[in-house]
C-alpha cells in the first residue's frame, strides 16, 4: 500500500494570552491509500486541530512549530494560502461536526454544492456552465443518497434534517473527487440510527471513490464498524496506533483501556460504569513525563520523568507506554477480546 | 417504590405552523413514572421527546390530555397557580447543552445559588455560598470551582454545575433532556454514574431522555420508545432490550454501535419505515 | 395562492393603518408643542411693524390669522383644511406653504439623496477593507479616523471646511446652492454641493461602516466559512459571496431606517451652509413661529421617517430566509405558564 499522506513529527501551537498551548505534540502517522483511519480521543486532545492543520484551516494564532505534512510525496508544510486553495477540495476535503452551522443558512443547498462543483471544474463564474454544474450537483446528491434531489436542490439548510444536512456537506466535500477525506466528528451531532447510516454511507463512498478517510471521533464504539486502523490520541500525542483488530482486541496503552472500559458495553451487570479518574492535563505546560501518568493506575515511576517512545508491538501496532518496556512489570489488559455477551444482531 | 409521581394521560401537543396547518409533535402519549425510578425515553430527534419533557415541566401547555404530578393537574391553570411554588421547586430540568443553558458570565456559585435566591429559600446550611459548595460536593466537584466562570470549566464540569443548580432546590423529579449527548465518552460515564448514585442513595426520580441506547440500557429501570410523536413501546429495560416488540425498537437496537470491529463489519443494520410496516 | 394573497393584503392594511395613526399623532404633538413654545407668530407675518401695533390692531391681526381660538379648534380647522389639500399660507413668505416647500425640496433631495447613496455604497467598501486587513495597519487607521470623524459635530466640521476651502483657499463656495443667477448651471450646482456633501458623508459613514465591519467579522468566524474554505474557495469569494451576502439583508434594512437620520444630518448642514433646502426652512419656521410651514415640514419629515421604518422592517422580513423560518417558528413558542 502506498502512503497517501504522511505526517512527520508535527507540532502545532496556539499563542494565547495565557501562554502557548501545545495542541499537537510531535505526532507522526501515515495514511495509506484506500483506508479509513480513525482518530480517537477526548475533546481537547488535538485530534480536530490535527485534521484542520492538514488542510491549513486553523486560525491566525496557530502555527506549525515543527514537522512536515507530506501529501502524495509532496511536502506541503510551507505552502501559502494560494497553493492550498488549489489542493483543497480535490486533493483533500473535509466534513464537519455540526452540519447546521457549516452550511450557509441563506443559500440553497443546491447552490452551495454547485459552488464547490464549479470551483473544482474550473467553471466558476462562466456562462453556459450552469447546466453541467446542475447535472453534477444532482449526481452528487444521488451519490450521498438524498431522495428527490431535484426538489431538495432548492431547500435551505434549515429546512432539512440533521442527517440530510450532513449528506449535503458530504456532497460538497465529494465535488472535487478528493483523494483524502477528513471527517471531523461527522456523526457526533446526530441520532444513533442516523449515525450508523452516515457511517455506512461514508464507508460505501470511500470504497466506490477509492478515497482515504481520516475519521475523527471521541467514541471508540461508534467507529468500530468502519475503521481499518485506529489511532488513539491523548494530550496532543498519538499514544497507540494499530489496525482496528489490534486496538480493539489487544489494546496496550492504559488510556485505550480506559476509553474502552468506559463504554457501557463493557460494564454490563456492573454497579458503576468505569470512568478514567482525573482530568486531561492543560496543554499550556504539559507534564514532562507521560501526560497520562497521573490518571494511570498502572503508572510506573519512569512515567513521571520521561516521555515514553513508541514501542513496536507488531509491524502495524505501536503504543507509547513504558509498560511495554522489557523491564516493566507485565500487566494483563483489563479489557480487550470480543465483547463478551453481545446481544444478537437484528 | 410504588407511589406514582407523574401520571401522563393522553397528552397531545400540536405546534401551529399557521392558521390551518399544525404539526403533531406529541400524539396521545400516556405513561406513569413511579417515585424513585429512572424512566428512559428514547427516539430520534423530532420524535417529540423534548416536547413531551417540556409539557411535563409546564414549559408548553399540551393541546390535549392531562399531566398529574402527585395528583395535581399541572395543566390546569387554577391548580397550577395554587401549587405553583411546590411545582416549580420540586421539578427541575437539565438541558442538553450546558454551554448555552447556563449564563457564561456568571460564576459557578451564582449559577447554583440563583434558584435559591429567586425562590427565597433559606437553606439549613446558612449562606447561599455554603449551599452551593455543598451541592458541588454532591455532584463530585470541589469548592475550588465555586468562583470559576463556565468557559474555564470542561464540558463535564459545566454539566455537573447544571445538575447542581437543579439539585439546589432539592427536587423530587429531575427531567434530563439529552444531558450527555455533547460530552466525551468518559465524561458521559461520570454523569451516568452520578445519576445512578443520586437515584440509589437519595431516591431521586428521573425522566432521562437520550438517543444513546447503550447508556439508557445501563441506567434506566424502564424505557419508553418514541417514534413520530407516539410512544410505540414501553417496557422494563431488560425486557425491552432482550425482547423488543415494535419493529422500530428493533431498528434502534440494531443501530447501537459495539466496540467490536469484526462483528460490526458484518452486522446488518435495519431501517424502519413507518409507511412500509 | 389565494391564501397567501389575502395574508399579504392584511399585512399591507395593517402597515398603512399604523402609518396613518402615527402621522395623526405626530401632527397633534407638533401642533400643540409649537403653540406652547414662546415667541410671537405675528412677527414673522408683519415683521417689525408688530412692535408699533395697538392692542386692537393685534387682536384683529390675530383673528385674521385664526390665532385667538383655543388650540384644539385651531387644530381641527387645520386638519380639515389639510384633508382638503390646503395647508395654509406661510406667514413669512405669504404664499401657500406647499409652494414654499416645493421650491426647496429639490435641493434637499439632491443633497440628502446623493449623500445617502454615497454612504450606502461606500460604507460596505470601508467595512470590507477593515475586515480584509483585520487588526492590521489599514484596519486600525480606518477605525481611528472613522471614530474621530463620527465624533466631530457636524456644524463645527462644516465651519472648519468653509474656513479652509472657501475663506483661506477660496476654491469652493461656502454657501448657497448655486451662484446667483446661474440656477440651471450644473457645474455651479456641483461646486456648491461638494462641501455640504463631504460633511454629510464623512460624519455619517463610519457609523454604518463600523456596523458592516462588526457584522462581517462575526460572519467570518462562523463555521460555514470553514466549509467554504475546505471547498477551495478563495478568501475574496468567501468574503464577498458568503459573508457579505449574509450581512446585506440586515444592512439594507438598517440603511432604510437610517434615511431619516441622514436627512436630519443634512438639515443641520443646510443651515450652516445656508443651503436653500428643507432644513433651513425648518429652522426658520421654528424660529419665527411660521406655524403652517412648520407643520408641513414636520409632517413631511415624519412621513419619511415612518415610511422608511416600515420599508426597513418589510425588507428585513422578506429577504432573509432565516427570519421567515423564525416567523413560522414563532408559533412554536407556545404560551409559557
Amino acid at each position: 500500500m502506498k502512503d497517501l499522506l504522511e505526517v512527520r513529527n508535527l507540532s502545532i501551537s496556539f499563542d494565547t494570552r495565557r501562554g502557548e498551548i501545545q495542541a499537537v505534540r510531535d505526532v507522526s502517522f501515515n495514511l495509506h491509500s484506500g483506508e479509513i483511519l480513525a482518530l480517537v480521543g477526548e475533546s481537547g486532545c488535538g485530534k480536530s486541530v490535527l485534521c484542520k492543520s492538514i488542510m491549513k484551516l486553523l486560525h491566525g494564532n496557530s502555527r506549525i512549530k515543527s514537522g512536515n505534512i507530506i501529501v502524495d510525496g509532496e511536502d506541503i508544510t510551507g505552502y501559502c494560502e494560494r497553493d492550498m486553495q488549489k489542493l483543497r477540495g480535490n486533493v483533500f476535503s473535509m466534513i464537519f461536526q455540526d452540519p447546521m452551522t457549516v452550511l450557509n443558512p441563506t443559500i440553497t443547498v443546491g447552490k452551495q454544492i454547485g459552488e464547490a462543483v464549479s470551483i473544482q471544474t474550473g467553471l466558476y463564474g462562466k456562462r453556459r456552465a450552469s447546466v453541467k454544474v446542475h447535472e453534477r450537483v444532482i449526481e452528487l446528491m444521488k451519490q450521498v443518497k438524498i431522495d428527490h434531489p431535484e426538489e431538495r436542490y432548492f431547500s435551505y439548510p434549515h429546512e432539512l434534517s440533521g442527517g440530510m444536512r450532513q449528506r449535503i456537506v458530504m456532497a460538497i466535500a465529494l465535488a472535487g473527487n478528493p483523494k483524502i477525506l477528513l471527517a471531523d466528528e461527522p456523526t457526533t451531532a446526530l441520532d444513533v440510527t442516523i449515525q450508523s447510516q452516515i457511517l455506512e454511507l461514508l464507508k460505501e463512498i470511500q470504497k466506490n471513490n477509492k478515497m482515504s478517510v481520516i475519521l475523527v471521533s471521541h467514541d471508540l464504539g461508534a467507529v468500530a464498524s468502519v475503521a481499518d486502523r485506529v489511532a488513539v490520541m491523548y494530550a496532543g500525542k498519538i499514544v497507540e496506533i494499530g489496525t482496528a483488530e489490534e486496538v480493539y482486541y489487544d489494546p496496550r496503552h492504559p488510556y485505550t483501556w480506559g476509553l474502552l472500559r468506559s463504554l457501557p458495553a463493557f460494564s454490563k451487570g456492573r454497579d458503576e460504569l468505569y470512568t478514567i479518574p482525573g482530568m486531561p492535563p492543560t496543554l499550556i505546560n504539559p507534564p514532562m513525563g507521560d501526560a497520562f501518568a497521573c490518571r494511570n493506575e498502572y503508572a510506573l515511576e519512569i512515567d513521571y520523568k520521561e516521555m515514553p517512545p513508541m514501542f513496536r508491538i507488531t509491524d502495524t501496532h505501536y503504543a507509547a507506554t513504558w509498560l511495554l518496556h522489557e523491564q516493566a512489570p507485565k500487566i494483563v489488559s483489563p479489557v480487550g477480546g470480543m465483547v463478551s455477551d453481545v446481544r444478537n444482531s437484528y | 417504590m410504588s407511589e406514582i409521581l407523574i401520571d401522563v394521560q393522553n397528552v397531545t401537543h400540536h405546534f401551529k405552523l399557521n392558521r390551518k396547518t399544525a404539526i403533531c409533535a406529541v400524539d396521545q402519549v400516556s405513561f406513569q413514572i413511579k417515585k424513585g425510578e429512572i424512566l428512559g425515553l428514547v427516539g430520534e430527534s423530532g420524535a417529540g421527546k423534548s416536547t413531551l419533557a417540556r409539557c411535563i415541566m409546564n414549559l408548553y401547555q399540551p393541546t390535549a390530555g392531562r399531566i398529574l404530578y402527585k395528583g395535581i393537574d399541572t395543566c390546569d391553570r387554577r391548580q397550577f397557580k395554587e401549587h405553583k411554588k411546590m411545582l416549580q421547586t420540586k421539578r427541575q430540568l437539565i438541558f442538553q447543552d450546558s454551554t448555552s443553558s447556563i449564563n457564561q458570565r456568571m460564576k459557578a456559585v451564582d449559577i447554583i445559588a440563583e434558584p435559591l435566591r429567586i425562590n427565597h429559600v433559606h437553606t439549613p446550611r446558612g449562606s447561599a455560598r455554603a449551599e452551593a459548595e455543598f451541592q458541588l460536593h454532591y455532584v463530585g466537584m470541589d469548592a475550588g470551582c465555586l468562583d470559576k466562570y463556565p468557559p474555564e470549566l470542561s464540558g463535564g464540569e459545566r454539566q455537573r454545575i447544571a445538575i447542581a443548580r437543579a439539585l439546589s432546590m432539592e427536587p423530587e423529579l429531575l427531567v434530563a433532556d439529552e444531558p450527555i449527548a455533547s460530552l466525551d465518552v468518559s465524561i458521559q460515564a461520570q454523569i451516568i454514574n452520578l445519576f445512578k448514585h443520586l437515584q440509589k442513595e437519595h431516591g431521586f426520580t428521573f425522566l432521562f431522555i437520550s438517543h444513546d441506547l447503550a447508556m439508557v440500557e445501563y441506567l434506566c429501570d424502564r424505557v419508553g420508545v418514541m417514534y413520530q410523536g407516539r410512544l410505540v413501546e414501553l417496557a422494563p429495560t431488560r425486557d425491552l432490550f432482550s425482547n423488543p416488540q415494535h419493529p422500530y425498537t428493533r431498528t434502534l437496537l440494531s443501530a447501537i454501535p459495539l466496540p467490536d470491529p469484526k462483528r460490526e463489519r458484518n452486522r446488518r443494520k435495519g431501517v424502519y419505515d413507518a409507511q412500509k410496516s | 395562492m389565494m391564501h397567501r394573497r389575502a395574508e399579504l393584503l392584511i399585512y399591507c392594511i395593517k402597515k398603512i393603518l399604523s402609518f396613518v395613526i402615527s402621522i395623526v399623532f405626530l401632527s397633534l404633538v407638533v401642533f400643540y408643542i409649537s403653540r406652547w413654545a414662546p415667541g410671537d407668530p405675528l412677527v414673522s407675518y408683519y415683521g417689525d411693524r408688530v412692535e408699533k401695533m395697538s392692542p386692537e390692531e393685534r387682536e384683529w391681526a390675530e383673528e385674521r390669522l385664526g390665532l385667538n381660538d383655543p388650540v384644539y379648534v385651531q387644530y381641527i380647522r387645520w386638519a380639515q383644511n389639510a384633508l382638503h389639500g390646503s395647508f395654509g399660507i406661510s406667514y413669512k413668505y405669504k404664499t401657500d406653504v406647499t409652494e414654499v416647500i416645493g421650491g426647496r425640496i429639490g435641493n434637499t433631495l439632491l443633497l440628502g439623496g446623493i449623500g445617502f447613496l454615497l454612504i450606502f455604497l461606500l460604507a460596505p467598501v470601508v467595512g470590507i477593507l477593515c475586515v480584509w486587513y483585520e487588526n492590521k495597519l489599514p484596519d486600525k487607521m480606518i477605525s481611528r479616523v472613522g471614530t474621530i470623524s463620527s465624533c466631530i459635530p457636524e456644524f463645527w466640521f462644516s465651519l472648519v471646511l468653509i474656513l479652509v476651502f472657501s475663506v483661506i483657499f477660496k476654491i469652493l463656495p461656502g454657501s448657497g446652492a448655486y451662484d446667483i443667477g446661474k440656477s440651471n448651471d450644473v457645474l455651479s450646482r456641483i461646486r456648491h454641493l461638494i462641501l455640504p456633501l463631504a460633511v454629510v458623508v464623512i460624519s455619517h459613514i463610519w457609523y454604518y461602516a463600523y456596523m458592516v465591519r462588526n457584522k462581517l467579522l462575526e460572519e467570518v468566524r462562523a463555521d460555514y466559512v470553514l466549509l467554504a474554505k475546505a471547498k477551495g474557495l478563495s478568501r475574496s469569494r468567501i468574503l464577498l459571496g458568503h459573508c457579505l451576502r449574509n450581512v446585506m439583508p440586515s444592512y439594507i434594512s438598517i440603511m432604510a431606517i437610517s434615511i431619516p437620520h441622514i436627512l436630519g444630518g443634512t438639515y443641520i448642514v443646510e443651515t450652516v451652509f445656508s443651503y436653500p433646502g428643507i432644513g433651513t426652512l425648518a429652522y426658520e419656521s421654528a424660529r419665527y413661529k411660521d406655524y403652517n410651514l412648520l407643520m408641513l415640514v414636520c409632517i413631511l419629515s415624519g412621513v419619511v421617517v415612518i415610511f422608511c421604518n416600515i420599508i426597513g422592517q418589510a425588507i428585513n422580513e422578506r429577504i432573509d430566509p432565516r427570519i421567515k423560518a423564525e416567523k413560522t417558528g414563532e408559533a412554536l413558542e407556545v404560551e409559557v405558564l
